[in-house]
């Protein structure tokens, strides 16, 4: 049982509060990726599970155990840095090995470990080579390797693909998630960067402010935000937000986004804002019977050949991503549909408000 | 990389960081040992510090006294010597004089050295490193020779010349250092928006490396106020400088005046140690004559 | 953090650029800049020519004429006869090889004194007060070397010197430190030592300073022992700064006169007759330019290989940066 569980964690730097009261378990056998912009405190909160920033207020537990006070060194985790950390001068094996020598792991055994290491990651070739000669993306694989091996019951990965060349960005996710599928540790993953978390995570701990927002698998993530942070955040462009665009009225949403009333299923009498993902947005050149005119205010060519579309209708502004074929004739007008059961809506403090919609 | 010149000073993080620094200092065992070390090397300095409040029987009294009436006699009579203001006039004089020009001078070849890297540049780098890494009693006779050709001997100009050539090399060395450290972009935007070369010098380049300006210059006065061989040589009653009047002291009327010695020494010591105290962030790039850079 | 300065690598002006569509402009700019270039040197070159050419040659002629000021015999050309001289002359080679005696005792007491401090004080580098202890550590080695040969006259006098009265209140007899034969050689060490301990400290904490905080981080996750972080993590980027620091107390060693010349002047006998003590003495108190002249010539040329030895190794170190940036 080595679930990572923090209570109540803070971290002041002076009058800036970093982490504010974080409390949440990180299961076993789970990767869990901490993503938030960069400053949300994410980096803060792994540097304090692992010891290197000493909490202002609150606990860490691993298995149970609190070991807020005790060293770094003595907690038996494993961390991957932002900056390829290898040990200089020395081989890619002597690397590997220098921790397992440090944990008193007996030479046939450390043997076993970093040969099994080096297959899983791809580096047997390299075990012989001095770490001077590689570069970062080679580093930062024998940093994983040496952490790796070490089999620490806790494994913590600082943002550690964004040091490295476009290239071997791929490369190395690549090789990070056949590792993940080969351990079955506590693994937390920082990133900024969510296309990394999706591929990565099995649970998502998406921070601001010095909070977890939300915490849940990509999917229900992506599907359910907690709040109109989680839904700008994940998403590109994140999604729309709509304010004071509808009125409901006993149950019947009506708006002029959407061409007939939509029922509400659900307690949402407080919602002021409607959420859209610009991909869910649905338009074509000509109209039908169900959709509605809105002015295209500009068009620019997205990744993957998409076109990215800014609309407005009502003097509300917003996004929506469509082919690229359609999206190079749409010129100045468009017909757009909003799926009732792609919408969201929060209330006035941003946070999602349960309810579903349908079609009347 | 931080540079000494604080220009990454400005991103947030770091500047939280040293706040928290400064909230969570706190007592360890190294810090309880560190503070001894400093206490045990400053002791002897300390000790004369001390002797400056006594009165010479005080000093030489048997075993040495540790608690004592002070005095400030010592002082009192010191300055009413008028030889004593004159000393710390020419101290003054010839350090800021000589280190003023010598930075400006230093300024202009640095920047022709970091930017246009004329043929022979890295020689002339050595050459000036080399002239601080000889012993000075090696040019004491050439010197002493050519200043009487040229009437230098015992005047300001002649010393206040001297001086700026001992303190050039230190000056080049730091303030290349610097200017390498600021991107020809600067220069090259300046000079496409057609402002002229003197413009890109002195009021694109010279404002970005203020701090190498205050390092040569804090650690050039260091230098030139402790300076005593050619002061001793070269100079004479109206130039002589206090390292000078310390040595002579020695040699008064047989016994040494130790109550004089430790004033004037205290009253010497003192700026040095305030110095120290303010800029030592330049410590470093100062005792390593501009070669290497960095804070501590 | 801690960066020896690196000779710029950045490109060249833009000038190839403008000098294919606008040659003549391009000529006018390129003359410009050679103009720029030489004047700025201008000022520097006529100190340097001054005040260090003009010496120099004037000692390497002195070095080969026979000429001492108290003789009546006045200047006599005599080639090479004062280094020859030089090369039999027994009390300035006993000098030469006391100061490199005293250069490696002194560089090494110094140096392993320093690092422990340097590490001690960069452990400590929440301790309260830091700066005025750092300050204070700092301050013997910022005095004239004059004036520190003066405190410690009073210091280790032998009557009413402190250190002499913590020696007898140890039980033991006051040794005259400074004029005694056995004791002044180690005495000039052991204030050398307290001078310049402060130096190697500052190396040495610039030294740790140069080693990148997340590497030592790695090291304190990966538990590994106190001898391995010295190894493989401090080390690696240590060694250049602490090597500098070597160097230059080296070269400084061979300097020092003031210190010794004003505690002992090379004395008792010639106990502590440093090279550049000597050098001094010949000069003026035999008078003898000449040889003394000769002599300085050899010191010139062996400051000139320290400085090689000095650049060499910052140049390796800005080349390993630079190869590290990469």
């Amino acid at each position: 049982m080595s679930d990572v569980e923090i209570i109540g964690l803070s971290k002041d730097f002076g009058s800036f509060v970093a982490v504010e009261s974080v409390s949440t378990i990180f299961r076993e056998g789970t990767v869990t990726v901490l993503l938030g912009p960069s400053g949300c405190g994410k980096t803060t909160l792994m540097r304090m599970i692992v010891g290197l920033e000493k909490p202002t207020a609150g606990q860490v537990l691993i298995g149970g155990e609190d070991v807020t006070r005790v060293a770094t060194s003595k907690r038996r985790m494993g961390m991957v840095f932002q900056y390829p950390v290898v040990y200089r001068g020395t081989s890619v094996a002597r690397n590997l090995e220098l921790p397992l020598i440090a944990d008193k792991v007996s030479k046939g055994e450390r043997k076993k470990r970093i040969d099994e290491v080096a297959e899983i990651l791809g580096i047997t070739d390299l075990l012989q080579v001095n770490v001077d000669k590689l570069d970062n993306a080679g580093r930062q694989k024998v940093a994983v390797a040496r952490e790796v091996a070490r089999k620490p019951e806790v494994l913590l990965f600082d943002e550690p693909i964004t040091n490295v060349d476009l290239t071997s960005k791929l490369e190395l996710k690549r090789a990070l998630k056949s590792v993940f599928q080969e351990l079955r540790q506590t693994i937390i993953y920082v990133t900024h960067d969510q296309t990394e978390a999706m591929s990565l995570a099995d649970d998502i701990a998406l921070m601001n402010d010095g909070k977890i927002v939300q915490l849940a698998p990509p999917h229900v993530l992506y599907h359910e935000p907690a709040d109109v942070f989680a839904g700008w955040f994940l998403g590109n462009p994140g999604m729309n937000f709509l304010r004071d665009s509808f009125v409901i009225e006993q149950g019947v949403l009506t708006s002029p986004f959407l061409s007939a009333p939509v029922r509400v299923f659900g307690d949402a009498g407080r919602a002021v804002v409607l959420g859209i993902r610009p991909e869910h947005i649905g338009a074509s050149v000509e109209p039908n019977s169900n959709s509605v005119e809105v002015a295209v205010t500009s068009r620019s060519i997205s990744i993957g050949g998409q076109a990215l579309l800014e609309l407005e209708l009502d003097g509300h502004g917003f996004k929506a991503v469509v082919d690229h074929g359609s999206g190079k004739k749409m010129t100045d007008r468009a017909w757009i549909t909003l799926p009732p059961s792609k919408i969201f809506l929060f209330d006035s403090d941003g946070r999602a408000i349960v309810a579903t919609l349908s079609g009347a | 990389m931080t540079t000494p010149d604080g220009t990454s000073s400005a991103d947030l993080p770091s500047v939280r960081l040293g706040e928290a620094s400064q909230r969570d200092r706190r007592w360890t065992l190294a810090s309880l040992f560190s503070w001894v070390v400093a206490l045990i090397f400053f002791a002897p300095i300390a000790w004369i510090a001390m002797s400056a409040f006594k009165t010479t029987g005080q000093i030489l009294s048997v075993p040495p006294l540790f608690i004592f009436q002070p005095t400030l006699e010592n002082f009192t009579e010191m300055f009413q010597d008028p030889k004593i203001p004159k000393f710390f006039f020419n101290s003054v004089l010839l350090s800021v004089g000589s280190v003023l020009i010598a930075i400006a001078v230093s300024f202009l070849a640095a920047y022709s050295f970091s930017r246009f890297k004329p043929p022979g540049t890295d020689f002339l780098m050595f050459l000036l490193l080399s002239t601080r890494f000889v012993p000075a009693a090696a040019f004491v006779i050439p010197f002493f020779q050519l200043f009487g050709i040229l009437n230098f001997r015992n005047t300001y100009v002649g010393l206040i010349i001297f001086y700026v050539m001992f303190s050039v090399p230190f000056s080049v060395w730091i303030l290349k250092g610097f200017i390498d450290g600021v991107s020809q972009r600067f220069d090259e935007t300046g000079l496409v928006n057609g402002a002229s070369r003197a413009h890109v010098i002195f009021r694109v380049v010279l404002p970005q490396v203020k701090p190498g300006l205050v390092a040569a210059f804090v650690f050039n006065i260091i230098f030139v106020w402790n300076e005593f061989l050619f002061n001793f040589q070269l100079g004479g009653t109206d130039t002589n400088s206090i390292p000078v009047a310390l040595f002579t002291a020695l040699y008064q009327g047989g016994a040494v005046n130790w109550t004089y010695v430790s004033a004037l020494g205290t009253a010497y010591v003192l700026p040095l140690a305030v110095l120290i105290y303010f800029f030592q962030k330049y410590l470093l790039v100062g005792m390593t004559f501009g070669t290497v850079r960095g804070e501590v | 953090m801690t960066e020896a300065v690196i000779k710029s690598k950045q490109p060249e002006l833009i000038q190839g650029k403008t000098g294919k569509s606008a040659p003549r402009k391009a000529k006018s700019r390129f003359s410009s800049n050679t103009l720029w270039s030489g004047g700025l040197l201008v000022p520097v070159l006529l100190f340097f020519i001054l005040m260090n050419v003009v010496p120099t040659i004037w000692m390497l002629g002195l070095s080969f004429y026979d000429y001492t000021l108290t003789s009546a015999k006045g200047m006599e050309f005599i080639g090479f006869d004062n280094y020859t001289r030089l090369l039999n002359d027994g009390p300035i080679q006993l000098a030469i090889s006391r100061t490199f005696l005293f250069m490696v005792l002194a560089v090494i007491l110094q140096t392993l004194l320093g690092a422990l401090i340097g590490f001690l004080f960069w452990r400590a580098d929440r301790m309260p007060g830091r700066r005025l202890a750092l300050t204070l550590l700092f301050t013997p080695m910022v005095l004239a070397p004059l004036s520190s040969g003066l405190f410690w006259r009073l210091l280790l006098d032998p009557v009413f010197g402190l250190i002499n009265y913590f020696i007898s209140s140890l039980g033991f007899e006051p040794v005259n430190f400074l004029t005694n034969p056995d004791w002044a050689f180690t005495t000039v060490l052991l204030v050398d030592t307290w001078m310049w301990t402060p130096f190697m400290a500052l190396m040495t904490l610039a030294a740790l300073g140069s080693v990148p905080k997340a590497e030592l981080e790695a090291a304190q996750v990966d538990n590994l022992s106190m001898w391995q972080r010295l190894i493989h993590v401090i080390i690696p980027y240590a060694k250049f700064i602490i090597v500098l620091g070597i160097l230059l107390r080296t070269i400084d060693v061979f300097k020092t006169m003031d210190l010794v010349y004003l505690m002992t002047n090379g004395g008792p006998g010639d106990r502590t007759e440093l090279i550049a003590v000597g050098l001094y003495r010949l000069a003026f108190q035999s008078f003898n330019l000449g040889y003394s002249s000769a002599l300085a010539v050899l010191l010139l040329f062996i400051a000139i290989a320290l400085t090689s030895i000095y650049l060499f190794v910052l140049n390796l170190r800005a080349r390993k940066e630079l190869k590290d940036q990469s």
